[in-house]
């Protein structure tokens, strides 16, 4: 039997859904980008125009808090606790490094042998350093002497500049290095 | 048509939203910082009002410290107190000079660095009036540091006695709190 146009007729009614897919799907996709072209746009108006503005109003109110808590302690207030406080400290940190030069006298007569004498003495804080110069009555005497420097445990070492015979005397410049903390405050 | 607004809005996001994003992310965190700072300064205020209640009451402590390290250089102060101490001891001043040295800086921020005030002096007694000329510096309600100390004696170990007189050079720091 050959095909004639009712045969077609079936086909044809059955096509039109077909159609009508192919209409609503793009009319979805459209309506969807829409929506989602909203919501951005929503998103971006509620961040530009609510939380933006609200975060820089906190932040101001900070600011103004920040600022008035200054002015809660008066400027004089705040100079003489500052230099009240600063007294403390730096008169601390002084005391700690107080020097006590006299400690050296009682230890050099305590050490000094009775047949020695001194006619330069320089003590010096930078390195420690105590020079002096002067005479012992004989070699034996001066050598006696640097044992018992030697032996002294406030001294740290000792440097012999010079020693040399006049007549029967011996003369001497030498330096003594104290240690570190004895002349400190305690 | 849908394609179009699809991709408008990938650019809408990719050019405004990210940008306020970042603009959101950066507020909030200017927004703890000062939040942080303002607990923080909180805090001190509390502890600086607790302060100036007990230096109300310390007003005798404020002039002790100020004794023993005054606000300003007061040098006439210092000259009164080598006189005094001298006399005391038997000790005659023959000169001073006064060197300033730099302004010492403490490590701590808030501290406010101190003035030291170098002095060389020559002084004449014997040599007991001279020890506690030194010991009375030392002690000094000033703090007073003897840091060289220097005697050259002419007199000969025979002609000595208790009461021989020498001559010594001193060099001696004061301190003063810088305002």
């Amino acid at each position: 039997m050959p095909l004639g146009r009712d045969n077609f007729e079936g086909l044809g009614s059955a096509g039109l859904p077909k159609r009508q897919f192919a209409v609503g799907w793009p009319w979805r996709l459209l309506l969807l980008s829409v929506v989602v072209l909203g919501l951005t746009v929503f998103v971006w108006a509620g961040l530009n125009f609510g939380y933006k503005p609200f975060l820089i109003s906190q932040i101001n109110k900070l600011d103004k808090e920040i600022s008035d808590l200054g002015k809660v302690i008066s400027l004089e207030d705040q100079e003489n606790l500052l230099i009240f406080y600063s007294q403390i400290a730096n008169l601390s940190q002084i005391l700690k490094n107080h020097i006590v030069s006299s400690k050296v006298f009682p230890l050099l007569e305590q050490i000094t042998n009775q047949k020695v004498y001194y006619n330069k003495f320089d003590l010096s804080l930078l390195d420690r350093g105590l020079s002096l110069e002067g005479q012992a009555q004989s070699l034996e005497t001066l050598a006696q002497q640097l044992e018992s420097f030697k032996e002294t445990p406030e001294i740290e070492r000792i440097a012999v500049k010079e020693a040399k015979l006049s007549g029967t005397t011996a003369q001497f410049s030498l330096k003594l290095f104290l240690k570190d903390n004895f002349l400190k405050f305690k | 048509m849908a394609l179009l607004f699809f991709v408008a809005a990938i650019v809408f996001y990719s050019t405004f939203i990210r940008k306020e994003f970042a603009d959101i992310q950066k507020l909030r965190g200017e927004q703890a910082a000062k939040n942080q700072v303002l607990a923080e300064q909180q805090n001190a205020v509390t502890q600086i009002k607790a302060l100036l209640q007990q230096y109300g009451g310390i007003a005798q402590l404020q002039e002790t410290l100020s004794s023993a390290l005054p606000q300003g250089e007061d040098l006439a102060n210092v000259f009164s107190q080598f006189n005094a101490i001298a006399a005391n001891n038997k000790v005659s001043i023959q000169s001073i000079n006064i060197e300033a040295a730099p302004i010492r800086t403490p490590p701590d921020s808030l501290v406010q660095g101190y003035g030291v005030l170098k002095f060389s002096l020559r002084v004449a007694g014997s040599y007991e009036a001279f020890k506690s000329f030194i010991q009375a510096l030392e002690t000094n309600i000033r703090v007073l540091d003897v840091k060289g100390i220097r005697l050259e004696s002419m007199v000969a170990p025979s002609q000595r006695t208790i009461l021989s007189i020498f001559t010594y050079s001193l060099v001696v720091e004061a301190y003063y709190q810088t305002k």
